[in-house]
């Protein structure tokens, strides 16, 4: 897909639009959130006392409020706008994260342009759609697919949809072609540290590694940052921009 | 009112069939904002079609796993909340996780747990992925305009530094599922290889439409190949 002819627009005006749609939709989702339980409550006469909440939810907003926001820390620079929709339909590392990095692949779009933004959108929204409708026939089809459902091959094949579907993620990230045309080389030796230490990290506390994968991320950040800057500026890892293969081949024919 | 009577009454079916409603009209016009932007910016149709089916086929498959998780979700906490919980916000083993420590609070268990624990139950569910949403509501915008900024004047290392926060977020993911040997590695493997076998194939045979599919393809027989992985191991 290379017949795209990105135009350039004003950064700011794509992305404080978007960035204002996105709080309002968002907004409207937390209102819906918290909609729910006060109707129940309400209606039911059954308001929860405060005591009872902070031993319910306490434990819980305690180790899930500081890991959500860890991980919009990683996750936001990656899917940009089409974050705030992610975070309403959930599913985000499963379904949305990989669908947007599908999108950019298909599109040849380079992360972090306006295009790649809005394409990243599309793909988050198409996605959610077909969860939402595959849980709408779920729900009417409860009885009959049941079985099927709760049969041991689809609880297993269930369990392991993530390396199913990062398997064939990481080739493209391996690949040196970051899309809209960038080739960065050399870029994966700043992920050798981090990605060390990760492996340290779990080998030494494999149980909480994954709870605390949020935190894990923020970690790796401004290591792979600094390498990659360090990496750069020794001239180790090298950019080819489009612009300059396209300057190439005039040079070339003339 | 007892807790499965709540779980099952018509007026929490009404409001969150409302609640799913209100959501998939805001994700319509999501999706309609960001086509209509794509195709302004340049991005032809046939690309923006192919992303399209691409996310459409790709998403039936996990799709099916969130589903399966309903069926565990229903027996807890009755259906239509589960229904909501997972059409938004929710994943199954939170959703398990809040309904217990809601019934431990207060001592109950799902046989002898009233309308006060569903009610505690939905605020705990509610309150724990909730809140750190509402940072992200505010903060969302300054993450992002802030990672732009980085290399502004310097494209070439715009370029690199955009593309650390994709590495970072690899090197933290694929440890535990390459590490963890077994079924994991195997299956991730697995998808790897099939990957590599589409792209050839599309290569060989001239078929640039398979490209668009390598991720379903290769998704689908890794979870096919993890059944047969699980019962080698």
């Amino acid at each position: 897909m290379d017949k795209n002819v990105i135009k350039v627009v004003d950064e700011k005006t794509y992305y404080d639009q978007m960035h204002r749609i996105g709080f309002c939709v968002l907004g409207i989702a937390i209102i819906i959130f918290f909609a729910i339980p006060t109707i129940i409550s309400v209606y039911f006469d059954a308001i929860p006392k405060f005591s009872d909440l902070l031993i319910a939810a306490g434990g819980l907003c305690a180790i899930f409020v500081p890991l959500g926001i860890a991980e919009s820390f990683v996750e936001v620079p990656v899917m940009g706008s089409s974050y705030y929709i992610s975070l309403v339909t959930g599913n985000v590392l499963n379904l949305k994260l990989p669908a947007a990095m599908n999108a950019l692949k298909i599109a040849n779009l380079r992360q972090g342009t306006p295009a790649a933004d809005a394409v990243a959108g599309i793909s988050v929204a198409v996605s959610a759609l077909v969860t939402t409708l595959m849980l709408v026939v779920g729900v009417l089809l409860l009885t009959p697919l049941q079985p099927f459902l709760s049969s041991p091959v689809v609880s297993t094949a269930a369990t392991y949809v993530l390396p199913a579907l990062f398997g064939c993620l990481f080739l493209g990230m391996m690949s040196d072609d970051v899309g809209g045309g960038v080739v960065i080389h050399k870029r994966l030796l700043a992920a050798i540290v981090p990605f060390i230490v990760c492996i340290i990290l779990y080998l030494i506390i494999p149980e909480l590694y994954e709870a605390l994968e949020g935190i894990i991320m923020i970690l790796c950040i401004p290591m792979v940052y600094l390498i990659s800057k360090k990496l750069y500026k020794k001239g180790v890892i090298t950019v080819d921009m489009p612009e300059e293969a396209t300057e190439a081949a005039e040079a070339a024919a003339e | 009112m007892s807790f499965k009577e709540i779980a099952n009454s018509s007026l929490l079916w009404t409001i969150t069939a409302i609640g799913i409603a209100i959501v998939v009209v805001m994700i319509l016009f999501y999706l309609r904002l960001c086509y209509k932007k794509a195709l302004e910016m340049g991005v032809e149709k046939q690309t923006i079609k192919a992303v399209i089916k691409s996310s459409v086929t790709f998403s039936i498959v996990p799709s099916i796993a969130v589903v399966a998780g309903l069926v565990t979700l229903a027996v807890v906490i009755g259906l239509p909340y589960g229904w909501f919980r997972l059409s938004v916000i929710g994943s199954v083993s939170y959703e398990l996780m809040s309904a217990n420590m809601a019934l431990n609070a207060l001592k109950l268990d799902l046989a002898t747990a009233d309308g006060y624990a569903f009610s505690l139950m939905a605020w705990s569910m509610c309150l724990g992925m909730t809140l750190s949403i509402i940072f992200n509501l505010f903060f969302n915008k300054k993450i992002h305009m802030g990672t732009l900024k980085l290399g502004k004047g310097d494209k070439k290392w715009g370029a690199v530094s955009q593309n650390t926060f994709m590495l970072a977020l690899m090197c933290a993911l694929l440890v535990p599922m390459i590490f963890a040997g077994g079924v994991n590695l195997l299956t991730f493997v697995t998808s790897a290889v099939v990957a590599v076998l589409i792209s050839l194939l599309a290569k060989k045979l001239n078929a640039k439409w398979l490209n668009d599919f390598v991720l379903v393809f290769s998704m689908i027989v890794a979870m096919a190949s993890s059944v047969l992985w699980d019962k080698l191991l």
